[in-house]
């Protein structure tokens, strides 16, 4: 794994225990970390990609603006490009970028 | 091995560390622990606390909006919230693009204009309002993405469906005058806007938007630099204390908590000018096709279209008689009929139609529908605008998703 690779997971698992952590505070039960999840993620499905598309792409605005879109593979892949050319968005590990558009082309496409 | 990967976190940038575990820590805080963000902060960020799409989230100052998105904060108002000739700012949609201004103090306010002007000016609210004339016109704003829920197939962007539209009272003064005031050089041929909004990646210096107009459409006396809407203050979401009014254009042309208009000798190429924002093909597409970005052309001006506000789809309707009613708009043009019919177009009766309280104002239509049958009935609206162009039964398809202009229905049950 590269270090760019190994920066990227490690934000996600930040992300993941600072999400467990809060969770272990808040005394929460195996169902209701599951309905906190569900909160959590805007009802987004678990799916490997799941927490790239929510973290990188829910930090600046609202991961909802996402999660309205139904759009084409090729057109979700402009976005990522016009997120990192013109809106400050980290650019992303190729295998990170395709985690993300593998999620995004499988759950917020025309058909899904 | 977590201690190790925290260490990592302070190499990312500074600006991507502070968003990323602001915006992640944020919804985590508001998912779980249920806390309520100090009311000045959401303010900043646009944020509603704990608000998802579609919850009718209560929105400090407005009035039945439903929310978009609360990061920015994006919300229309429902058709039959629209009912009123003139808007009430409790009901005005609201459009984000980035993070709003922390302050928004009108005595320190000043506005700059420069660029290819004979004397370049630095003015203060009060300096506006004693130096110029100050006008108030109902003028309607509508955002370019209105309708574009509407698309099929879905196109990208904010999914607007029929209420990212107003008719305020505007107060302030003119544009025109503003701009002679400066004396236009004879090389300008563009605006340019500015506001104090931030971008929502929160670098400093950085427009989330900047568009701006042909000269001549800015020459327009209806363009308002506008420092009051229905007699009171600009609602904080609406640009508070100033802001361009420039009717006829996308929404995003009337730039929100204005801070500078500077004049150039090439269209402008600010955020939001370029690549395909409000912009559409030259040439009709079929839905879905993929444009290239370089064929994209700027809006001109926004199409003709009505709205029926009365009554709220789904009613019950005992008698089988129904007074019908909305408004009807067209850009720079003016409506000049509205054709209502209850049979899905195989048959239209015209309706009332006011005139226009001033250009840039939308009309008010009512009609009188007398329906045959006990049963469901859909009531659709047709406007046409004084050159004989009507709205479409379908809006062309474009990537963005602009300029739905389609007919417009409401659903009842005659009993």
């Amino acid at each position: 794994m590269s270090l760019s690779q190994f920066k990227q997971t490690a934000i996600g698992v930040v992300f993941a225990g600072t999400f467990a952590v809060l969770v272990a505070n808040a005394g929460g039960e195996p169902e209701s970390v599951a309905e906190d999840e569900q909160t959590l993620f805007h009802g987004m499905p678990a799916d490997e990609g799941r927490l790239e598309v929510f973290g990188f792409c829910g930090s600046c605005h609202s991961i909802n603006l996402v999660l309205q879109q139904k759009l084409p593979r090729e057109i979700w892949d402009e976005v990522l490009i016009e997120m990192v050319a013109e809106h400050e968005m980290l650019k992303l590990d190729p295998e990170i970028r395709r985690k993300v558009l593998d999620y995004l082309e499988k759950y917020y496409g025309p058909d899904s | 091995m977590f201690n190790s990967i925290l260490e990592y976190v302070p190499t990312m940038p500074y600006i991507q560390r502070r968003r990323f575990i602001k915006g992640v820590g944020t919804a985590t805080i508001g998912a779980l622990a249920g806390a309520t963000l100090p009311l000045a902060r959401s303010k900043r960020y646009g944020l509603i606390p704990g608000a998802s799409a579609n919850e009718a989230m209560p929105i400090e100052g407005k009035d039945g909006l439903r929310v978009l998105n609360d990061r920015p904060l994006n919300a229309e108002t429902p058709p039959h919230l629209l009912d009123d000739e003139v808007t009430p700012t409790e009901r005005h949609f609201i459009r984000n693009n980035g993070i709003v201004p922390q302050d928004m103090n009108p005595d320190t306010w000043m506005l700059k204009i420069e660029g290819l002007v004979e004397r370049p000016m630095s003015l203060s609210i009060n300096e506006l309002r004693n130096r110029f004339e100050v006008v108030s016109h109902r003028l309607v704003i509508e955002c370019g993405g209105n309708g574009r829920a509407r698309f099929d197939p879905p196109a990208r962007g904010n999914q607007w469906t029929l209420g990212a539209v107003a008719c305020a009272e505007w107060t302030g003064v003119r544009l025109v005058d503003v701009l002679e005031a400066a004396g236009i050089k004879d090389t300008a041929i563009y605006t340019a806007h500015e506001g104090a909004d931030l971008h929502l990646s929160g670098t400093p210096g950085k427009l989330p938007i900047s568009r701006g107009v042909p000269l001549a459409k800015a020459l327009d006396p209806y363009n308002l630099i506008a420092f009051e809407m229905n007699g009171g203050p600009l609602h904080p979401m609406n640009g508070a204390p100033l802001r361009l009014v420039i009717p006829g254009l996308p929404g995003s042309c009337s730039q929100k908590w204005l801070t500078r208009i500077w004049l150039r000798n090439i269209v402008h190429d600010g955020p939001k000018m370029g690549g395909s924002s409000y912009r559409v093909p030259p040439y009709p597409v079929a839905p879905g096709e993929i444009v290239p970005a370089e064929n994209m052309q700027i809006i001109h001006a926004m199409p003709v279209k009505s709205l029926i506000t009365r009554p709220q789809t789904g009613q019950l309707v005992k008698g089988r008689k129904l007074e019908v009613a909305g408004h009807a708009w067209a850009g720079d043009s003016e409506v000049s009929r509205v054709d209502v019919s209850m049979d899905y177009g195989a048959t239209w009766q015209p309706a009332d139609l006011a005139k226009q309280h001033n250009p840039h104002a939308w009309q008010r239509f009512s009609t009188h529908i007398q329906f045959p049958n006990p049963g469901y009935y859909q009531v659709w609206a047709r406007a046409t605008d004084r050159d004989g162009l009507s709205q479409p039964f379908t809006a062309a398809w474009n990537p963005k998703g602009y300029l739905n202009n389609a007919l417009h229905h409401i659903s009842v049950r005659a009993i």
